[in-house]
């Protein structure tokens, strides 16, 4: 409980420190809201009015103060683009993300296991180094060109697959899977690569491991040994890994959703930058943010559990 | 057991070299310069006055493309050697002393991560103006945190060996300590991590030449290459895909000499 | 356009097509194979090229060329116009001017009804024109309706227009498809603050949905006072900003529209027999606008070096791959003027003038960032350099650079003029001393004099002159370099029919009917 609270705590500061950061970041750059909202051809009287009636002549601490209440309200002000509410237009762009990072993150793993064990139970094999060649080209190949050769061969050449868009669920699953494949493939293709080294490395520490010889010795089928025993130890810091890739992959998929006119929070984002949107900016860090602390709290807080050492450690130390 | 280093790592070594000759004498080279248009050819194929053929809009690719490596080997070079010397200087820091700095770096690192890296990059460009410069100083403060990451884990494994404690038994001070005993040993993993990060930054920045974000024009980078080349993929692939190609090459060039040098530097620690 | 022999190929391939499908569904849906009736089911999806910027004149401000197709899908206007420019009744049924040219009295449709159920009469017209006259809503285009003093309802279906002069463009400002002030929206939606998102008019169909960066719907309006219109009973708008993504889109199959003018593409879906490409020919051409307040383009000298170091032509071939035509005046053949002095591309005379300019020129030019931008704004780069110029590229969403150029803290921006059908009101408000939407900050007597007869004359030949003259002086003082005439593309599956003119950029949805054979119904959209 005190690994929980501890755990926690770290969580709760973080995240205000980023809101913090964010809101000063944006505070500096010289964009007058007020001009944005009065809109053309406003007197400066029209200006200061918004100015004084949005509250921008307090200092940043009580503007900050009020931001974050606002959050806690569920409030995250007005865009000032299409001035739609920015927590609506989040809400909508939230769910085609967390499905390209949930199918990518599936499609990293399904690659990373089998390979990751394989390459590790047949280490010093040419197998193992032909795994590994593979490993390293597909991780040096940038998404984006990825992306750029899998729409050509899947979308225009072999028309298997959509090159754009995605198509509500309640059109159908299979045709909404079908609009994620691509973009989900390229950004899998490149991530699983280090999941399956990490899961690799530590799979052939395991394997060296007494328990490990002990079952060996006891005349344990291979894949018994492998899945049954040592996967489990040997999938910690791949899973810290993913946690991390997970969290990056909220707010990072900025190209691929571009590329594939998906409308997720990457694309909200940048489109928001580029329209200097800042409520919207906003946001988007304060969601991505959050996500990635969290997710990187939720992997803290199972690897704790799953490998007991991690959680006397912490309340030793 | 010494692993043979194989042809695989010789001819990594050798592609770097080209590309980094190419970098250096782009300008010395017979080129045309790489805004220099020619008006009778536009994404034409490679032939005997375009080496690798022109662009959309008649650009020599070739030349682009020596040019455009200048772009991503520098930032591919110093971005991770800042990220190096101010995550080490932290991550030593945070494990040396522990404590509260340690809690305060930590924290610091907490944040940083989980600011997007897209907002951070182009509110630094916006800071530091856009340009190579800025944008090799943004990608490296990028690297920061998974220096700082490492340089701590390693100190934390260092501080407390014999070799440590016996120096500090002779009386040395933290600096001493640190710069002698605890630095060499933490820094040789870095370095060949180092390598790998630099895969990860040139790919970066493809990626924000890709947006049309990187070096402002008439500067060309790979990223944007291959961005301008997507609209005539399928009658001219090759102004897409060369610059595509010299991207993936010059990464996973990177990425062996990386492993192999990793794998030398493990081989030393286990005969030690 | 597709000629005789085009249409006859297409005819024979969709009746192959439709007998094959035939085949195929073992005596399925036999009327599929028709072609000629148009059927009234399906959904259209479109895709344009930037996000929507909303429905509302005080706050949308103006229409991106992709928005117009969905504001003439829900909202109507007076009139439409035909090929020739002449008056067709939409919502008005005709305008009368008065005799003095000074009031025009305008009769409306009786029995139209507004999506949300209010009626449509007088009173929606004129608070419509009210709210967008009135000083203190600082409508953005107010200039551009300068000349109406009031408007008034004489009664439920009649209004009054009243000029401050005889003003021959009133026409186009009650039915131009560009213009967002010419569409007439629910009174109801724009007092409650809801037209801009969600917006209301008595068009053929009726919003659904507006979801930011990905769809906005439109389905079938059943109480449509056009009977047996609309075909769709649903069209789907996309905003796919990456143009390649949008071609791909087209010929993966989860569009059947798209517009583009990306001459790649537009080639390459002219050898495509699936596809069909359409063009429109308009004024108000693509071009550079020049900040003649800023220096050193405060001085004549440098703004006609930059005349002559421009190459249009190369532009449009490198590109455009020639899908553009040149434009050598705003009009681009909707007004013939013959020569009007047009600056040809020229180095050495460009070199000369900087020379005689005699100091440093150091430019900035902002550009969209887009392919088209950056490629434009590369060759402009390299073009200047030749004679000594040193410009800066600065890429900036499309909003964004137009919020530049407005507040005038620029230099030099890729500008598109827009599209009037009567240039002339536009040309005043762009390029008057007086006008607050003179962007270039051009002042000059003889161009004030010259728009001014234009605006207050209705004598056809006078006008023309006096346009002619504008065109002339734009060219002779080098007030914008030209970027290319303003032709739009738009790319259709050949199972898309009832597309019959693109003109302004806008895709008719409401002509639109699908030829099943060619649009499978179980496809994902």
């Amino acid at each position: 409980m005190r690994f929980l609270g501890g755990k926690l705590l770290h969580l709760v500061l973080v995240l205000l420190a980023v809101t913090a950061l964010t809101f000063v970041l944006l505070d500096v750059l010289p964009v007058s809201v007020a001009h944005e909202i009065a809109g053309q051809g406003a007197t400066p009287a029209d200006v200061a009015a918004i100015r004084e009636q949005l509250g921008l002549n307090d200092s940043v601490p009580v503007r900050y103060g009020r931001w974050l209440a606002g959050i806690c309200r569920g409030d995250l002000g007005l865009s000032l683009y299409s001035k739609q509410p920015v927590s609506t237009a989040i809400a909508s762009h939230l769910p085609v993300t967390l499905e390209l990072l949930l199918l990518a993150q599936l499609f990293a793993l399904t690659l990373a296991l089998p390979i990751g064990i394989v390459s590790a139970w047949r280490a010093d094999s040419k197998l193992h180094r032909l795994l590994g060649t593979l490993g390293f080209g597909l991780a040096s190949v940038p998404s984006f060109a990825l992306a750029v050769v899998l729409v050509y061969l899947f979308s225009l050449r072999l028309k298997w697959f959509p090159a754009t868009g995605c198509t509500p669920l309640s059109e159908g699953v299979r045709v909404n899977l079908k609009g994620f494949v691509l973009p989900a493939l390229s950004i899998a293709l490149v991530e699983w690569v280090a999941l399956m080294r990490v899961l690799r490395s530590d799979m052939i520490a395991t394997l060296q491991e007494d328990f490990i010889l002990l079952a060996r010795a006891r005349g344990l089928p291979d894949r018994r040994i492998l899945l049954r025993h040592a996967l489990r130890p040997s999938c910690f810091t791949m899973l810290t890994l993913f946690g991390v890739q997970t969290g990056n992959l909220i707010g990072g998929a900025v190209i691929v959703e571009n590329l594939f006119a998906l409308p997720g929070v990457g694309r909200l984002l940048l489109s928001s930058i580029f329209s200097q949107d800042f409520p919207m900016v906003q946001g988007c860090v304060l969601l991505i943010a959050v996500g990635y602390v969290t997710v990187n709290f939720v992997v803290d807080v199972c690897y704790g559990m799953l490998d007991p050492r991690v959680r006397r450690e912490a309340s030793g130390g | 057991m010494v692993k043979k280093r194989g042809i695989t790592f010789w001819l990594s070594v050798a592609w770097i070299a080209l590309v980094m000759t190419c970098a250096v004498g782009a300008g010395f080279l017979p080129l045309p310069a790489p805004d220099q248009i020619d008006w009778a050819c536009l994404a034409t194929s490679p032939d005997g006055v375009h080496l690798l053929g022109t662009d959309n809009v008649g650009r020599d690719i070739a030349a682009r493309l020596f040019f455009g490596a200048r772009v991503s080997l520098t930032v591919g070079v110093i971005a991770p050697c800042i990220g190096l010397v101010f995550g080490s200087l932290l991550g030593v820091a945070a494990g040396f002393y522990r404590g509260w700095p340690e809690r305060v770096i930590v924290g610091a690192i907490d944040v940083f991560l989980a600011v997007p890296r897209l907002v951070f990059l182009l509110v630094a460009m916006f800071v530091f103006g856009s340009g190579l410069p800025a944008i090799t100083l943004a990608l490296g403060l990028l690297c920061v945190p998974s220096f700082a990451r490492m340089a701590r884990a390693n100190t934390i494994r260092f501080a407390g060996r014999e070799f440590v404690l016996a120096a500090r038994a002779t009386g040395a001070d933290d600096v001493a300590i640190v710069l002698r005993e605890i630095l060499p040993n933490a820094l040789m993993p870095m370095v060949a991590y180092a390598l790998l990060v630099m895969g990860y930054v040139i790919v970066a920045e493809g990626g924000l030449g890709f947006l049309g974000l990187s070096v402002p024009a008439p500067a060309p980078s790979w990223g944007g290459m291959i961005a301008e080349g997507r609209e005539v993929l399928e009658r001219a692939p090759h102004v897409s895909m060369i610059p595509a190609a010299a991207m993936f090459l010059t990464v996973l060039s990177v990425n062996l000499i990386g492993d192999g040098l990793r794998g030398w530097m493990d081989d030393r620690e286990s005969q030690l | 356009m597709a000629n005789d022999h085009d249409r006859r190929v297409r005819h024979w391939t969709s009746v192959a097509r439709g007998l094959l499908l035939l085949v195929l569904a073992m005596g399925g849906n036999v009327d599929r194979a028709r072609a000629a009736v148009p059927e009234h089911s399906g959904t259209l999806t479109v895709a344009v090229d930037l996000e929507f910027r909303g429905f509302d004149p005080l706050k949308a401000r103006y229409l991106q060329v992709g928005d117009r197709s969905v504001a003439m899908a829900i909202e109507e206007r007076l009139f439409d116009v035909d090929a020739k420019g002449n008056l067709v009744p939409q919502l008005a049924l005709a305008a009368k001017p008065s005799r003095d040219g000074k009031s025009w009295t305008i009769k409306l449709r009786k029995g139209v009804v507004f999506h949300d159920g209010t009626l449509f009469t007088a009173d929606a017209v004129v608070a419509h024109w009210q709210r967008m006259l009135d000083p203190g809503n600082h409508f953005s285009g107010l200039d551009l309706i300068e000349p109406v003093q009031s408007v008034a309802g004489i009664d439920d279906h009649t209004v009054r227009f009243t000029l401050k002069h005889p003003w021959a463009a009133f026409k186009d400002m009650l039915s131009g498809p560009q213009w967002i002030g010419a569409y007439i929206p629910s009174p109801k939606a724009v007092r409650e603050g809801t037209q801009d998102r969600a917006p209301v008019g008595t068009g053929p169909y009726i919003f659904k949905e507006w979801l930011t960066n990905d769809r906005l719907v439109v389905i079938r309006n059943p109480r449509y006072w056009r009977k047996g219109k609309p075909y769709l009973d649903r069209v789907v708008f996309r905003p796919v900003p990456d143009m390649q993504a949008r071609y791909a889109g087209l010929r993966s199959g989860e569009s059947d529209v798209i517009m583009t003018d990306r001459g790649t593409h537009i080639l390459q879906a002219k050898e495509d027999r699936s596809l069909r490409v359409y063009s429109h020919d308009a004024a108000g051409p693509y071009t550079f606008i020049l900040n003649t307040a800023k220096p050193p383009l405060d001085d004549v000298r440098v703004r006609r070096a930059l005349a002559h170091a421009w190459n249009q032509d190369f532009l449009l071939k490198a590109d455009y791959r020639g899908t553009l035509p040149l434009a050598r005046d705003p009009f681009d053949g909707a007004l013939s003027c013959g020569d009007t002095g047009y600056r040809d591309y020229d180095p050495a005379l460009a070199r000369k003038l900087i020379a005689a300019y005699g100091r440093k020129v150091e430019l900035e030019l902002l550009g969209t960032n887009t392919p088209r931008g950056r490629e434009a704004g590369e060759i402009m780069q390299r073009l200047f350099k030749e004679i000594g110029v040193t410009l800066k590229l600065t890429p900036l969403a499309e909003g964004q650079m137009v919020k530049r150029v407005i507040s005038g803290d620029y230099q030099m921006a890729g500008w598109r003029l827009t599209d009037f059908g009567d240039m002339g009101p536009y040309l005043d408000a762009s390029l008057n001393s007086k006008s607050k939407l003179n962007y270039s900050r051009y002042r000059s007597p003889r161009m004030d004099e010259l728009l001014n007869i234009q605006q207050t004359t209705i004598d056809g030949k006078a006008r023309q002159k006096a346009l002619c003259g504008v065109a002339k002086l734009i060219n002779e003082d080098a007030v914008f370099l030209y970027g290319g005439g303003r032709r739009v593309h738009v790319i259709a599956k050949a199972g898309v029919e009832g597309i019959s003119r693109i003109d302004h950029g806008v895709i008719r949805v409401s002509d639109i009917w699908l030829n099943g054979a060619a649009s499978p119904p179980n496809r994902g959209n």
